[in-house]
């Protein structure tokens, strides 16, 4: 006689093909007389043709977006290499020369050399521009503190209805998005402390609105969650 | 473009293959992590990071398994590394959580509820959310990714025993739960069926 404690491990076991073939059929011949055992099995098929049914799940649009901009950073995505000045005003394929006029050519580029140097010898330095103005890099500071300040106001306004929504929720669910929420704001701080420390840099710009637009998006699911139930 | 010309275009630098590739196994990278972590902003923020590793080591890919395989290893030990510093309520494969503090009530020898095949997507998903995380791992290891046992004592470091038995009780667990699930009026009206 079989104890039913013993027989659900085996059929679990048994459903993937891990049991001997004597504790297999010992297995067959009970679940044909316990109901009970049977049902089990039963449940145990049905969550796996349940999770036989389970489809791949889409990441969000902006995974993609963030990826980019760290496969950028570390210089992993490269551009073509681009072709220096001088490569791109030579011939690709020089004509073959008789050696008359190879010398009259090297002379005209070792006359042209000659008076390049002595004009960059005898011009005042030249001063070198900042790539980046200062009152452009001022304008750009505005503009994201602008759009910060808008991400903010979207924030505060979604804040009490979400905090009202989380209450409502199953515990469960709710935990998840407090997680969320809590994972979120450490990027946002991250993302704050870069934008601070290298105000220059466009992609802690990108990085810091990125991060403001998927708090946003996340507190506008929290609110509409019924329809995701 | 195939997947080995985007893995050279990735070898080389060129943008277009980085893409190619990334809608190529975003979905399945994605799932691993979300049905993993439970946490969509982690799920999202452990893509990103097995995405940059595989690209950062496209270069070492030798062909010598399939792509996706070798994909897939990567994503999970970025998983478990993920797990295993955040310490959270993992269950260790290596101790026997035979304290029944997360096993449903043993109820061997009574009736049992079946679920008559009621186990639609979105309550299974949120039941495999639900459960505790060192059974989450080995269940979706197992049931939900196919790996073997042995694979799976591999990755975690525990016996094949321990691991068969962790998927036990990760099956008991969510059928527990998904019970727990079902409207109440039906629950009763098989309750109280004979």
């Amino acid at each position: 006689m079989i104890d039913c404690a013993d027989v659900k491990e085996d059929v679990s076991l048994w459903m993937d093909g891990e049991l001997d073939p004597s504790r297999a059929e010992a297995v067959e011949k009970h679940l044909e007389c316990c109901a009970g055992c049977a049902a089990f099995h039963q449940d145990l098929k049905s969550i796996r043709q349940g999770v036989e049914g389970l489809e791949p799940l889409d990441p969000p649009e902006h995974l993609w977006t963030h990826l980019r901009f760290q496969l950028e950073a570390e210089g992993l995505i490269r551009s073509k290499p681009r072709e220096s000045f001088w490569a791109a005003l030579l011939p690709k394929r020089l004509p073959d020369l008789n050696p008359a006029w190879s010398g009259a050519i090297l002379a005209l580029l070792v006359g042209i050399g000659s008076l390049l140097v002595y004009d960059s010898t005898t011009r005042s330095p030249v001063v070198p521009v900042p790539a980046v103005s200062t009152s452009h890099q001022e304008a750009v500071l505005e503009e994201l503190r602008k759009a910060e300040a808008n991400y903010r106001a979207a924030i505060e306004a979604l804040s009490a209805s979400s905090r009202k929504k989380l209450e409502s929720l199953d515990p469960v669910l709710a935990q998840v998005f407090h997680d969320n929420l809590a994972t979120m704001d450490t990027t946002l701080n991250e993302c704050k402390r870069a934008v601070e420390s290298s105000p220059e840099n466009p992609l802690a710009h990108r990085y810091l609105l990125a991060a403001y637009q998927k708090k946003v998006e996340l507190m506008h699911t929290i609110v509409t969650s019924d329809s995701l139930l | 473009m195939t997947e080995s010309q985007a893995i050279a275009g990735c070898v080389a630098g060129d943008p277009r293959a980085f893409e190619v590739l990334y809608n190529m196994h975003k979905r399945r990278v994605y799932s691993l992590c979300l049905r993993m972590v439970r946490n969509p902003a982690e799920a999202e923020d452990l893509s990103q990071e097995a995405f940059m590793q595989l690209f950062r080591k496209i270069g070492t890919f030798r062909g010598d398994s399939a792509f996706s395989t070798w994909m897939h290893r990567l994503t999970v030990n970025i998983i478990l590394m993920r797990i295993r510093k955040k310490g959270l309520d993992q269950v260790s494969l290596d101790q026997d959580r035979d304290d029944g503090q997360d096993l449903p009530p043993r109820e061997y020898g009574s009736e049992d509820i079946d679920l008559l095949g009621l186990v639609d997507r979105i309550t299974l998903e949120r039941a495999i959310a639900a459960l505790p995380k060192g059974y989450r791992t080995v269940f979706v290891l197992h049931d939900v990714e196919g790996y073997e046992h042995n694979e799976i004592a591999r990755i975690m470091g525990c016996s094949v025993g321990n691991s068969k038995s962790q998927l036990f009780k990760a099956r008991l667990k969510l059928r527990s739960i998904l019970l727990d699930k079902k409207p109440k009026s039906k629950k009763k009206q098989l309750e109280a069926s004979p």
